[in-house]
């Protein structure tokens, strides 16, 4: 990596830098720095639910964001989100209702690198031809053979080398140690929908700081920049395909800028106290995070069939002794023992089913 | 966003690279200089040391000189079944229908100066006027259609003719003079063109398949059990991978292909590198059977012998309703030069042919056939049937006449027999 530019400084007047009223915090728990309105200092890290944002400086790089992802989703379709996010859990555990999730919901942008760099070098690579070849399918019916001829597509590969001198601008680039974990959370981002950043778009929200500063994230932005480099070199050389591209080059005045991109964060608490996040993609409404089943109400469901189930049995065992009496009663009460037994089996059903559901998800 | 190429100063591309065209600014291409089909200049061999016309040696297995034993070994690289394949690319089918034209009739030749005509399909030329040997590949109309590989002559052209006077002097019914004509004289070495093809069949077949089964019945006539055989059919289907290699078809129209046929094989493990040099101071022929054509024909025998494949994938020999279908994949072929020794010659107003296998020595040819030989065995063969027959008939009357008229029934049989194999091999030895 040539000419890494290391404008980062560890500050705690966000004002002075981007010039917007947020005050950096961190949370001691998952040690995540995030830049938040005054108002929200002591309330719960929308990273791990579990700790409590505190006022801390942070580092962060001179430049503002420069392009941020606006939130698509309305209140209204939040909660239908929601809605159906909540629904298929039985025996859910207390917390985890819509109306708990909506109001501790905090929305949050958490960021990416937009790197733009120069790229001198020179480039080699396999690049791919479609060829037609006949070949045919024969069929014997009867007394002769009947031909049908077939076209077939193959790729002939051929080499290909030469030189770059080409100027990227915003490659992607993962800025927190935890992007892959909130993709598979919450899904892709189109980001191609992302509009230039002003401070209006930003309203109340959490901006999460890059964890993964740019001397850290290079080795990816590199790998990125590399295959920005064999898409144009595959339109170069007007080829259909490119394979085993590899680049010698200089990587000259980098220059390393934010994406932001939209998140609604909120948490639940199971039953032992701790807290889950629940993580909303801001632009697309898909939902992430464990949703838990209770096992304290699996228990109580549990219980209370079973009590019945003792009950129905006390007063069958009483009407089989009164049958030998009045012989009608024989039949009531074996109907009964019969669903005594049913029920004893049907208690196990909510005793066995917030464990299994919570295996399903933790997998 | 392109930047200045200029400062990237100093980057040299691949040596047998050159630029192309590129569809964006601030990248360059380079790509691999593609063998143009380069039209072969004639070559013409001479002796370096004395000047004399040089050719093929098959002994010493190179260019030498007759006359003062100058010898260079042949520039070829050995392949065997190996060499390198070509797919059934529409492009090279388009280019090998074309065939090779006719372009290039005239070649110039510098020993004499002489304006030499070549006949049409030759690859080589001897001039009339100084005698020198010339080996001339035209412009095929692709690449790959001009000859890549070929197998070099093994067997000396006086042990050929010696084999083939002993041919030729084998046999009763030919005629006499044959065995002190000079067909020997006329023999010449020629490489001949073949295609080459392989291919990997997947072949599903369905059929009624019979299995024989023995059944007890009672005959009412006899009115006593008896035992036959019966057939149970049943449908069964299978499926069989069959994978063709090397299978010839001569690329050459202009001889016998049923002598040709009798010739193979060929060890296609000799198969070397094309060089000018094998083919100095001997005949070569271009093919003018094109690819599409002799792929159908190898098609055909390829489909065959998939046929056969799925007969002996079926346990038994009773098959009725027999179909299949057969998948082609993995086709390929070559075009190569193999070496032949042939020789036309006319008895009584009748062209004949006779070659030998240039590798192997084996031989085959058609030979005239003295007919009133044939009939006058046949007639020997008959006769003693008839007589027999004929005194039978005679002494009818008489108790022995039966056993007269058996035993001439029998020896006409076995005449006859013979009479047939004796009419055939006659056939076969002038069919061509």
């Amino acid at each position: 990596m040539s000419e890494q530019d290391p404008s980062t400084q560890i500050t705690e007047s966000v004002e002075e830098l981007w010039g917007i009223p947020l005050q950096p915090a961190g949370c001691r728990k998952c040690g995540q720095a995030h830049l938040v309105d005054a108002s929200r200092l002591g309330q719960v890290c929308p990273n791990c639910a579990s700790g409590k944002l505190e006022a801390q400086p942070a580092r962060l790089r001179a430049e503002p964001p420069e392009l941020l992802v606006p939130y698509r989703k309305t209140q209204a379709e939040f909660r239908l989100v929601l809605e159906n996010f909540t629904r298929p859990v039985w025996l859910a555990v207390d917390d985890f209702t819509i109306e708990k999730l909506l109001q501790r919901a905090m929305p949050v942008y958490w960021p990416m690198w937009l790197m733009d760099s120069n790229v001198f070098g020179a480039w080699q690579a396999e690049v791919g031809f479609d060829y037609r070849v006949k070949s045919s399918q024969e069929s014997y019916i009867g007394n002769g053979w009947q031909t049908r001829e077939v076209i077939e597509t193959r790729q002939r590969w051929e080499p290909r080398a030469g030189q770059i001198a080409r100027h990227y601008d915003n490659i992607h680039v993962p800025a927190l140690t935890d992007h892959a974990r909130l993709v598979g959370l919450v899904g892709e981002y189109q980001l191609n929908q992302a509009v230039p950043y002003d401070t209006a778009k930003l309203g109340k929200s959490i901006l999460r700081i890059p964890d993964l500063l740019p001397e850290s994230a290079w080795p990816q932005a590199q790998a990125n920049l590399d295959r920005a480099a064999a898409a144009e070199c595959q339109k170069a050389a007007a080829v259909k395909y490119i394979r085993n591209f590899s680049v010698k080059a200089d990587y000259q005045k980098q220059h390393w800028t934010q994406l932001l991109l939209p998140m609604l964060v909120s948490y639940y608490t199971d039953d032992d106290g701790k807290a889950h996040p629940i993580l909303i993609n801001g632009q697309s409404g898909v939902v992430g995070g464990a949703r838990l089943a209770s096992q304290r109400k699996g228990w109580k469901w549990a219980g209370i069939t079973a009590g019945i189930a003792a009950l129905v049995l006390m007063i069958s065992l009483l009407l089989l002794v009164a049958g030998a009496f009045i012989p009608p009663l024989l039949a009531v009460g074996g109907v009964g023992a019969f669903i005594a037994i049913v029920l004893v089996f049907a208690a196990i059903v909510p005793a066995v089913w917030p464990w299994w559901w919570n295996r399903k998800t933790e997998k | 966003m392109s930047l200045d190429l200029s400062r990237l100063a100093g980057w040299q591309p691949p040596s047998n690279y050159q630029a192309v065209t590129s569809a964006l600014d601030g990248i360059t291409v380079y790509a691999p200089i593609p063998e143009s089909p380069k039209e072969e200049e004639p070559t013409a061999y001479k002796c370096p040391q004395c000047g004399a016309t040089t050719r093929f040696d098959i002994a010493a297995g190179g260019v030498a000189c007759e006359y003062c034993g100058y010898t260079v070994p042949a520039q070829a690289q050995k392949v065997g079944v190996n060499a390198e394949r070509s797919e059934f690319t529409l492009e090279t089918l388009s280019q090998a229908d074309k065939g090779w034209g006719l372009d290039r009739r005239m070649l110039h030749c510098d020993t004499c100066g002489a304006e030499l005509s070549i006949p049409e399909g030759s690859l080589t030329s001897i001039c009339p006027f100084c005698a020198s040997n010339k080996v001339n590949v035209r412009t095929a109309p692709a690449e790959n259609l001009r000859p890549r590989f070929l197998v070099p002559f093994k067997i000396k052209s006086e042990t050929i003719g010696s084999g083939v006077q002993a041919w030729l002097n084998k046999g009763w019914f030919h005629p006499s003079e044959l065995s002190t004509s000079s067909v020997v004289d006329r023999l010449s070495g020629i490489y001949l063109s073949f295609w080459t093809f392989d291919a990997d069949i997947a072949s599903d077949w369905k059929a009624q398949v019979g299995y024989e089964r023995q059944e007890r019945y009672y005959d009412s006539s006899s009115k006593e059990w008896k035992s036959r055989t019966v057939i149970d059919w049943r449908w069964e289907d299978g499926s069989v991978n069959t994978s063709i290699s090397n299978l010839l078809i001569p690329a050459s129209t202009r001889v016998s292909r049923v002598i040709l046929e009798r010739l193979n094989p060929f060890k296609l493990n000799d198969l070397v590198t094309y060089s000018p040099d094998f083919l100095a101071g001997w005949q070569a022929q271009t093919y003018d059977l094109t690819l599409p054509a002799a792929w159908e024909k190898g098609k055909a025998s390829m489909r065959d012998k998939a046929k056969d494949a799925c007969y002996a994938d079926i346990p038994t020999s009773h098959v009725r309703n027999f179909s299949m279908s057969a998948d082609f994949s993995n086709e390929a072929w070559r075009y190569i030069l193999l070496p032949v020794y042939l020789a036309s010659y006319a008895f009584q107003g009748k062209v004949y042919q006779v070659m030998a296998n240039g590798q192997t020595g084996a031989i085959a040819g058609q030979k005239p056939v003295a007919w009133w030989k044939v009939w006058l065995a046949v007639t020997a063969l008959m006769a003693p049937g008839l007589l027999l027959g004929l005194i039978g008939l005679i002494l009818s009357a008489v108790g022995i006449g039966v056993l007269l008229l058996a035993v001439a029934f029998v020896l006409l049989i076995i005449g006859g027999v013979i009479s047939v194999i004796i009419f055939k091999k006659a056939f076969d030895s002038e069919a061509a």
